[in-house]
């Protein structure tokens, strides 16, 4: 067993990490209070291949494997949230439906300029009436001559507001469901029926969007149906293993850097004559958030390792999904704890962490279906 | 294990006293003994700073000891001070940084050379320096090095032919391409940047900062070379002039020189500066603050954008005296207008480790105190004396920091 | 058409946490991470603009243990072309003299017309290297550069000196080395560094130079530290009392007699 990070991905997580400390810090704040990422600085992140790093380079990708995509989201999740909530839904999710589900011609002409970040995609699965269960999907495509018509809403969809393409899954047998009656489509920005509702007003998150994306009699061609009729669910379920590695991953990195700010401020505030990491309920609290993260940290490594195998990580992904996120908000907890006062103030980012920590236990599968997820493995026959 | 030292832990009550007492940090104290490492010199400093008479030594007299660890046959031999001649030139304005720097390094080695009962020699090129201003600064003997080729090969050359003790040479501008060309081309050990310079013996005993001042290090010249040393300029600069002292200037000719050709000069024009003697553009540069050797902090309590814009005031002051200078500020400062986000020290984890912070109107956020903690000495302004800032501040003047600026502009520094 | 040599460092990371080793001569070096020293960064930044401007070559140099491929490959992602690692053992333990040899050897005869270095490394910070190597190879050098323009076989050079800059022209080969400001190094791109994994680094050992095992390394260093240790810690702070401009004084003559900082 080799837990040496291979030299490659030392010099890249180094990179992002410089990135985060001199471009990404700096203009937290300013997001935070614009509710918007500055262009110039997106445009940096795709110059510098973020928006396509797991993918092949014949596809304009970084040719990264998913130890690497992980260790990458893990210094991008050291900063602002949304930051990676740009990222990784493009990447994990939209970009990764195209690759995982696509057909060579769709690969061919999607890939190049969506790893290039020119154009940025969107996963919409989720709807009013369909969150966990998401076989429940109501959105319906019927075909009409030489084009599917999308009818439907979906509900919350990260980046939907500024997507270029939006992978859209949509019900084509009723009666066959996720047993293929699901069938994905890319829908671009600009097909006729297709629009945005109303962006969401959130809890924290803010910079990133979501969005209600509305089709009404959305006309699009048939060389969009993502893959063959009928693999949407199974393209998903696919997508979606991968991208919980993402998700754990940036909870580490976030935690990581509360658990950093922590420290420094427990041995800079004094309280009673001496800094508050003297007492021993600091010390608990700070040993305790150090050992749930390097818990999560060696699953998400793990959990990368075996993706990068080809091994089946169903289960993998969902424990680590689970444990990262409620990780994250433990940590979160007792950052504002030992900051105290100065922990819930809006000026300083303990409080906006708290807040954007909140989401990781609800999106991507909320907690209670992972749990559902590993419990249906764990009690499978033949296990 | 040096051979003529040893501690003997039955008499060592390990009180420590031995250990600041070590010029090479060879002593520490470890499980209640001191212990002695192999970095010891067997120089025998420390003997007399044990009280229980634990140090023992081979000699048994630890002054025959250190006499005997000098290097031996230098007896007589100069300290030399290489100083451009641009530095002290006629065109060089006075009191400007490189003229002090270099009459600094005189200084230095005169109070060596007294200590060591041996002569100081001033060592340049060309005809530009004021020798007088050498001999009051505290050389014994001028040498004007003339031959065919560049400097450093030129004061190589002489070394080989002089055998001084020592070569110094200030850590900046010309000197320090020099002094670590000659170093070089001699086969020589160079200490570069040293800001600590003992003597024990015959020896010189250089210490200097590393890993951005957060250690320091002895650094030993292998014996039988004659050690060329470089001063931080800004450690070195008081010295006691005597303008009635005077001496022999003597012009060395040297010759079969090698090395590097000259530089030439760039001409003038083009808004360009050119590289004439004493002739450097001075102007006010855009220092980042990771790269500054002073930062100026200015924070909420300074009150305005008209106070705040003092402290550029006292950089461009600042800067003339005592090398690069950068404003940086507050979040709350930032936030107020009252200077650039580049200036920005707290939360972005900009790595500042300048030797001197001064903090005006800070109150010291943990975000703040961080990027700050690798300064070598701050300064706390504030008339809030409860600042958490004030708690890591090595002196603190409570006041308000608008008229501490006023009155700091006001002073000659 | 440049044909450039920029030579680099490894060194610990800026935000890593150092000790003194059990001997009291170096840092400890078990569980910290290392970096491509900044002012290198400067150098191979400035040597790849002069490559994509005028065409050529870059060749990284480095001497160093193993570990320093990391900084060797993240100047070859940054867009240098191939490298030559000093990485025997017998290269280590040495001072400024020995590397400076070491390299000259490396880069000398290889008709190389600049070579770009960092003005110093951030861990022992003594900015020698570059000078002993141009004075073996015989060439002018101009140090602490902050803007560099090479026409034909000349380099205009803005030089830092004391409170104001200098320009400098050499004539090519020549040494420069880099000071803060030079310009802005690029971040290695993401798939630049997956594709630096195949660029050549070669490594060579004393032998290999023609150096005998006497003239590299702890062997051939004149210098030796002889003692290392941490910097004296914060005590409490004075506080200066007084009316404001007698406080001003006092405390502008600490700084200048007793801490000189100023």
């Amino acid at each position: 067993m080799d837990f040496t990070i291979p030299q490659e991905y030392e010099i890249l997580r180094k990179m992002v990490h410089d990135f985060v400390v001199e471009r990404l810090d700096p203009i937290s704040q300013k997001v935070e209070e614009e509710d918007e990422i500055p262009p110039e600085i997106i445009k940096e992140m795709a110059e510098l291949g973020f928006f396509g790093l797991p993918f092949p380079e014949e596809y304009g990708g970084g040719a990264v494997s998913k130890l690497g995509y992980a260790l990458f989201l893990e210094e991008l999740g050291a900063s602002s949230a949304c930051f990676s909530n740009l990222i990784a839904p493009h990447v994990s999710l939209a970009t990764s439906s195209v690759f995982i589900g696509g057909t060579e011609a769709q690969k061919q002409k999607y890939l190049p300029p969506m790893c290039a970040g020119e154009k940025l995609g969107a996963f919409a699965l989720t709807e009013p009436n369909a969150g966990s269960d998401a076989a429940n999907i109501e959105t319906r495509a019927e075909k009409k001559g030489d084009k599917w018509i999308l009818n439907g809403t979906k509900n919350w969809i990260t980046n939907g507001s500024i997507a270029d393409v939006v992978i859209v899954y949509a019900l084509t047998d009723k009666n066959l469901r996720a047993r293929g009656g699901i069938t994905a489509f890319i829908v671009e920005k600009g097909f006729p029926g297709f629009r945005v509702g109303t962006v969401d007003v959130k809890m924290g998150l803010r910079g990133s969007h979501t969005a209600q994306l509305l089709f009404e009699n959305c006309e699009v061609p048939e060389e969009n149906v993502l893959g063959e009729v009928g693999m949407g669910f199974l393209t998903a379920m696919k997508v979606l293993d991968g991208g919980r590695i993402g998700l754990a991953a940036g909870a580490v990195g976030g935690a990581q850097r509360l658990l950093e700010l922590s420290i420094q401020w427990a041995n800079t505030r004094v309280q009673f004559g001496q800094p508050i990491a003297n007492n021993q309920a600091i010390q608990w609290m700070l040993a305790d958030m150090a050992m749930e993260i390097e818990a999560a940290r060696l699953m998400t490594y793990k959990t990368a390792w075996k993706y990068d195998q080809g091994l089946k990580i169903t289960r993998d992904a969902a424990m680590v999904k689970a444990f990262a996120s409620e990780m994250a908000c433990h940590v979160a907890d007792k950052a504002v704890q030992i900051h105290g006062g100065i922990g819930y103030m809006r000026e300083y980012p303990i409080e906006r962490a708290y807040r954007d920590t909140r989401i990781l236990k609800i999106y991507e599968g909320t907690n209670e279906i992972q749990r559902m997820i590993i419990a249906r493995d764990l009690l499978k026959v033949g296990h | 294990m040096p051979a003529n030292f040893r501690i003997l832990s039955e008499k060592c009550d390990g009180c420590g006293a031995c250990v600041p007492a070590c010029p090479f940090f060879a002593l520490e104290v470890v499980e209640g003994k001191a212990v002695l490492y192999e970095s010891c010199l067997e120089c025998g400093v420390c003997v007399p700073s044990c009280p229980t008479g634990a140090i023992w030594t081979a000699g048994g007299d630890s002054s025959a000891v250190a006499g005997a660890s000098g290097g031996g046959g230098s007896k007589g031999r100069s300290i030399w001070v290489y100083v451009p001649g641009a530095a002290l030139g006629a065109a060089a304005p006075a009191g400007a940084g490189a003229a002090a720097a270099a009459l600094g390094s005189l200084g230095l080695a005169r109070s060596v050379a007294d200590e060591q009962g041996t002569r100081v020699t001033a060592v340049t090129a060309g005809d530009g320096a004021d020798t007088a201003a050498l001999f009051a600064a505290g050389a014994d003997e001028v040498f004007v090095l003339e031959g065919e080729g560049a400097v450093p090969a030129l004061l190589a050359a002489a070394v080989a032919q002089e055998t001084p003790r020592a070569v110094i040479g200030v850590a900046a501008g010309e000197a320090r391409e020099v002094v670590a060309g000659a170093a070089a081309l001699a086969g020589a050990p160079l200490v570069a940047g040293a800001d600590e310079v003992e003597c024990f013996g015959e020896r010189l005993a250089p210490k200097r900062p590393l890993y951005g001042g957060r250690f320091r290090a002895k650094v030993r010249a292998a014996d039988g070379l004659i050690p060329f040393i470089t001063l931080d300029r800004h450690v070195f600069r008081s010295v006691r002039t005597d303008p009635r002292r005077t001496g022999q200037v003597r012009h060395l000719a040297i010759r079969g020189t090698a090395g590097s050709q000259p530089l030439a000069t760039a001409p003038a024009g083009a808004g360009t500066a050119t590289a004439a003697p004493g002739g450097a553009e001075v102007r006010r540069r855009n220092v980042p603050l990771d790269a500054a050797r002073i930062v100026l902090g200015g924070g909420a309590e300074l009150g305005s954008a008209e106070a705040f814009a003092l402290l550029y005031r006292l950089a461009d002051r600042l800067s003339a005296v005592g090398g690069d200078v950068a404003v940086g500020a507050t979040k709350e400062a930032v936030d107020a207008g009252w200077a650039p986000r580049e200036a920005l020290l707290d939360g972005t984890m900009v790595k500042t480790c300048p030797a001197l912070y001064m903090a005006f109107g800070v109150d010291g956020s943990p975000a703040h105190n961080a990027a700050v903690a690798l300064a070598r000495v701050v300064v706390s302004v504030t008339a809030k004396a409860d600042s958490q800032f004030c708690q890591v501040a090595d002196f603190i003047l409570p006041y308000a920091p608008g008229r501490v600026l006023e009155r700091l502009l006001e002073i000659t520094i | 058409m440049l044909n450039i040599a920029v030579c680099v460092k490894q060194v610990p990371d800026t935000e890593a946490r150092l000790s003194v080793a059990a001997d009291k001569t170096r840092i400890e070096e078990q569980g910290i991470s290392f970096i491509l020293n900044p002012y290198d960064e400067h150098a191979v930044e400035e040597a790849i603009r002069l490559k994509e401007k005028q065409g050529g070559t870059v060749t990284v140099f480095c001497l160093g243990p193993a570990r320093a491929e990391e900084a060797i490959r993240t100047a070859l992602a940054m867009g240098a072309d191939k490298a030559v690692h000093l990485a025997d053992a017998a290269f280590g333990g040495g001072d400024e003299g020995t590397a400076a040899a070491a390299l000259e050897k490396a880069i000398a005869g290889k008709s190389f017309d600049l070579v770009l270095a960092g003005r110093l490394a951030i861990d022992d910070a003594s900015g020698q290297v570059g000078a002993r190597l141009a004075e073996k190879l015989g060439w002018p050098h101009v140090t602490a550069v902050t803007r560099l323009a090479v026409e034909g076989r000349e380099a205009v050079a803005n030089r830092e000196i004391d409170g104001g800059s200098q320009v400098v022209a050499v004539t090519l080969p020549a040494v420069i080395t880099a000071q803060r400001g030079l310009n802005q190094p690029r971040y290695p791109k993401i798939p630049d560094i997956m594709k630096a994994r195949r660029k050549e680094v070669a490594k060579v050992t004393p032998a290999d130079l023609g150096l005998s095992g006497g003239e590299v390394g702890g062997a051939g260093a004149k210098g030796k530290v002889a003692g290392l240790a941490p910097a004296p810690g914060r005590s409490a702070g004075k506080v200066i009392a007084g009316e404001p401009a007698d406080a001003a004084r006092k405390v502008v003559g600490l700084l200048r007699d007793e801490a000189k900082v100023i």
